[in-house]
């Protein structure tokens, strides 16, 4: 039965792809998007970061004749006189979208930087960082000015996956979303539900974005509770395959169900995957190491503490708590934007000292090496 | 070139790996990416050395995140000119007498001269029936995490010999301790005469001996009948001997003649209790009388091209694979004088 959807979801790609798949519905998103009514119930509270209504400046970004002699009076990261020639469609700012962003977000004092090392200096961005635009990045996403107008054909029908390339506005919502990071679903924007991830509250200014100070929360599976998102379900969109799901894992991640892994498991709530560190209910062949993630010692963990998702958490305080049963999920392993490591890894996968080179895997199974110190 | 290459990076783990544990695959040498993939699909390599290649097997996603089935996967390193070779004749010949031998699979011309990847038939002897019903694989014989034992009192080098299974099919808890040139010491059971994986003629049989630190035991012995639960024992084990003597050959607690063996000036592997044992290519003179054969003086572990994996030699000529003669007698008459 599995099989033939697949089939049809397949066939169905060519004509649902030229309808751009929005905002009529969609096929990889499983559970229900932003647009369902009674979606709020659960939702953690949550303070809209920059971007966002009072915060959302439209000279930022827009510019209304494609020519600017002066600023508006403050400081807002370009350089004048400024003329866009040609004239940018949308009244943008810069001859593209990908360009406007790294306007402010590339080497600019003050605004968080996204690209190679950190004009800011002294941090460990959440998000990691992106190689040069248009050059194919072994250490995360290639980005690109023009990746392509329709998503699955960056990838499908011609498209090539280990060459196709993302733009800030594939995950980022331009006019925000009122959640973290403006996250959007790239193949519905607007049909995502709330994505929510949780800042330090006592930090201001850039240490918004450090590491350090974001958590990572998840809903629980009971009744009216999943009605808000982890930031990797937009990962859902481009990676599909890798994703995982339902309780014991799905056609990708485990196709027999027989508790042995087929592809890493990462969770997913939005198609139910939890998945604890400390290992699955009744799982009769457990195979990752709580202990030695809860004790957090060791030469694994002088790469810091990978980032977990705590299930429930609505707040900080909660996804902060280090325990058994923290779970697993895509931004354990890697940066959103890519990192200064092969497949934009969290830690050194070339180091030349096997030990370290594993570093990241051995936090959860460091019992496979028989806990090396 | 390819070689001199692998050498150069051979030479730079080694360099940077300071404390082994086990020999390889195992600790601090244990490398996840090289028989894992997190999502079986990778478009480049990670970017350390001795990476030089991207498995990813036909049919996959496999379960535990493997990059192949488990013979597959040992056999894309371990066959070829990489890494040292198990499987049938050597591509590139690294060395002249591999320890363990080579392996055949079901559909090669011979399956009779050792052990058969792939086959499901009982292991002769065993008791209960032992049979890997998915067919035998490497990881049956071999932990692919190497084996750390248990066994508080587990000396160092920690890890089994050759990452053997503390628990190979119905036995649990054999462990097989051995030394290296670092530090000689009889109570193993095992006598390595180089001290890393990396070091050259790591495999080579003229590097192995066996100790015997029990003299009525072999955990040579107690680890092979793990399978052939009948083949192994001592006098004092109806499987092996009753009132009448010996009804299996023994494989432990029968001391040999050494004036027949050695006599001989090649001669097959024997546990040595005190670690004396001769130099190959001379008459031993004043050899102890204590000498005892086991599994591995008449078999090799992954076999050869003689029926039964048997090493057949004259003891004339210095030890090969299968040995320079092609006879079942020659087996016996290294160490027994009849009708010569
Ligand atoms: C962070 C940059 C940014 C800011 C700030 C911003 N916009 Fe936009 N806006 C864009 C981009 C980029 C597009 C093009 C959308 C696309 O490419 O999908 C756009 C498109 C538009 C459009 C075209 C219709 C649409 O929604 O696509 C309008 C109208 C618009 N913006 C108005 C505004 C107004 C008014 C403000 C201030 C309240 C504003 N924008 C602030 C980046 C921005
Ligand atoms: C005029 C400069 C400017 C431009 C152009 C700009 N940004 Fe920003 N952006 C900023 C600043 C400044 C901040 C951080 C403000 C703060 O400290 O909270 C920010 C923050 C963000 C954040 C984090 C929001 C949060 O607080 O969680 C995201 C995501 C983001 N920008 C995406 C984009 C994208 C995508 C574009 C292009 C469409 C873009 N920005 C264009 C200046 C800019
Ligand atoms: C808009 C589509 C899109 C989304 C959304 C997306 N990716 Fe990707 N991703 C790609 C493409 C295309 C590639 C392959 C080309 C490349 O390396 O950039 C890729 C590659 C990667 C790589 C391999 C990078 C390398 O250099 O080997 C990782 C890791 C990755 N993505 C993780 C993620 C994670 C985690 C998320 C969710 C936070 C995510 N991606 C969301 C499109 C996307
Ligand atoms: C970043 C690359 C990428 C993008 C973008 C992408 N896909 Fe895919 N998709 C893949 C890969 C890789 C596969 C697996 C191999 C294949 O079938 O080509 C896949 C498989 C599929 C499958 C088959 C699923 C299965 O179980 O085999 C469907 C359906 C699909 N994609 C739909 C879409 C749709 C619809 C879009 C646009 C919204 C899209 N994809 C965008 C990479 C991508
Ligand atoms: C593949 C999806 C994706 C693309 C493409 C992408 N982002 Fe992000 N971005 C994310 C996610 C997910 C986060 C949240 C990361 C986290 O908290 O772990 C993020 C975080 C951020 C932040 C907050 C700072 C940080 O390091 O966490 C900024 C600013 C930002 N993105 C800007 C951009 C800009 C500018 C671009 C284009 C150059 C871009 N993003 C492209 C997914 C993406
Ligand atoms: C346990 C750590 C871990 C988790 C969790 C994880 N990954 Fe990966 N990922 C890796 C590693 C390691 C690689 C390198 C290639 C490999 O091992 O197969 C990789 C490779 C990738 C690639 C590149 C694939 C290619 O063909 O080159 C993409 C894309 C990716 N991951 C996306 C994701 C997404 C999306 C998720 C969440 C659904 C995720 N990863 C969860 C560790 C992880
Ligand atoms: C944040 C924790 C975490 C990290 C980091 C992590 N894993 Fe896992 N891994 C798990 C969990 C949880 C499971 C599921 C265990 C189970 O179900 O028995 C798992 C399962 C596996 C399995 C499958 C075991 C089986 O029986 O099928 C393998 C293999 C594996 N991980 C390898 C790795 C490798 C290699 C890395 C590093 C690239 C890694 N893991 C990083 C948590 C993690």
């Amino acid at each position: 039965m599995f099989r033939l959807v697949r089939v049809i979801l397949i066939l169905m790609i060519p004509v649902a792809a030229s309808a751009q798949f929005s905002p009529g519905g969609n096929m990889l998103h499983k559970g229900p998007s932003g647009q369902t009514s009674g979606l709020i119930l659960d939702t953690p509270p949550f303070t809209p970061g920059y971007h966002n209504g009072d915060d959302l400046v439209c000279s930022d970004c827009h510019i209304m004749h494609a020519s600017m002699q002066h600023n508006y009076g403050y400081n807002d990261a370009y350089t004048y006189p400024l003329e866009i020639n040609p004239a940018a469609n949308h009244l943008l700012k810069a001859n593209n979208s990908l360009m406007l962003c790294l306007n402010c977000h590339q080497d600019k004092a003050g605004v968080p930087d996204v690209m190679g090392p950190d004009v800011n200096g002294g941090y460990l961005r959440a998000g990691g960082q992106f190689g040069d635009v248009g050059t194919i990045n072994d250490n995360g996403h290639n980005i690109g000015p023009e990746p392509g107008e329709d998503l699955c054909l960056r990838c499908h029908f011609g498209g090539n996956f280990p060459t196709a390339q993302v733009e800030c506005v594939d995950c980022h919502a331009v006019h925000g979303t009122g959640y973290y990071r403006n996250l959007q679903w790239p193949s519905w924007p607007g049909g995502e539900p709330p994505i929510i991830a949780f800042v330090n509250p006592s930090v201001s200014g850039l240490q918004k974005f450090q590491q350090s100070n974001v958590k990572y929360g998840g809903p629980g599976d009971g009744p009216n509770q999943p009605t808000w998102r982890e930031p990797t379900n937009i990962c859902i969109d481009c990676h599909h395959i890798f994703v995982d799901g339902s309780a014991n894992g799905n056609d990708y991640t485990n196709p027999d169900l027989d508790y042995h892994w087929n592809r890493h498991p990462s969770t997913n709530t939005e198609e139910g995957a939890y998945r604890p560190i400390s290992g699955l209910p009744g799982d009769p062949v457990y195979s990752a190491d709580s202990v030695n993630w809860f004790e957090g010692q060791g030469s694994e963990f002088s790469i810091g503490r990978l980032p977990f998702l705590v299930k429930e958490a609505h707040d900080y305080a909660a996804a902060s708590v280090v325990s058994y049963d923290n779970e697993v999920f895509c931004l354990s392993c890697h940066s959103a934007h890519g990192s200064q490591f092969s497949f934009g890894l969290r830690w050194n996968s070339a180091e030349s000292d096997i030990p370290l080179r594993q570093a990241g895997c051995r936090q959860c199974h460091d019992n496979v090496t028989g806990n090396i110190p | 070139m390819k070689r001199v290459l692998l050498f150069a990076l051979i030479a730079v783990i080694a360099l940077s790996v300071n404390s082994f544990a086990g020999a390889y695959h195992m600790g601090t040498s244990l490398s996840c990416y090289q028989c894992h993939t997190m999502h079986y699909s990778q478009q480049h390599l990670y970017g350390y050395p001795y990476n030089n290649d991207i498995y990813l097997a036909q049919g996959g996603p496999f379960n535990q995140l493997l990059r192949g089935p488990v013979n597959e996967l040992c056999l894309s390193c371990h066959n070829g000119a990489s890494t040292i070779d198990v499987y049938q004749d050597q591509e590139v010949p690294d060395y002249t007498n591999r320890q363990g031998g080579f392996l055949n699979m079901v559909g090669d011309s011979s399956v009779y001269t050792g052990h058969t990847l792939n086959s499901t038939d009982q292991a002769p002897g065993s008791n209960p029936a032992w049979s890997n019903v998915d067919g035998l694989n490497c990881a049956n014989c071999h932990s692919p995490h190497g084996d750390f034992g248990d066994d508080p009192n587990y000396p160092d080098p920690k890890g089994q010999w050759r990452n053997l299974r503390i628990n190979p099919g119905n036995a649990s808890a054999v462990y097989l301790t051995y030394d290296t040139t670092t530090g000689v010491n009889t109570e193993r059971d095992v006598h390595w005469r180089v001290n890393s994986a990396h070091a050259a003629g790591a495999y080579e049989t003229d590097n192995v001996d066996f100790y015997e630190p029990v003299s009525n035991g072999s955990q040579f012995g107690a680890w092979c009948q793990g399978c052939h639960t009948n083949f192994h024992g001592s006098s004092s084990d109806p499987n092996m001997h009753n009132v009448d003597g010996w009804v299996r050959h023994p494989v432990a607690d029968a001391n040999l003649d050494p004036a027949d063996f050695a006599s001989h000036i090649y001669r097959p592997q024997v546990m040595s209790a005190s670690g004396d044992w001769g130099t190959q290519g001379q008459v031993w003179q004043n050899p102890p009388a204590d000498l005892t054969p086991s599994c591995f003086t008449c078999h090799k572990g992954h076999g050869n091209d003689r029926p039964f994996g048997l090493i057949q030699m004259t003891g004339d000529v210095p030890r090969t694979e299968n040995g320079d003669n092609s006879k079942i007698t020659a087996t016996c008459k290294i160490c027994h004088e009849q009708g010569s």
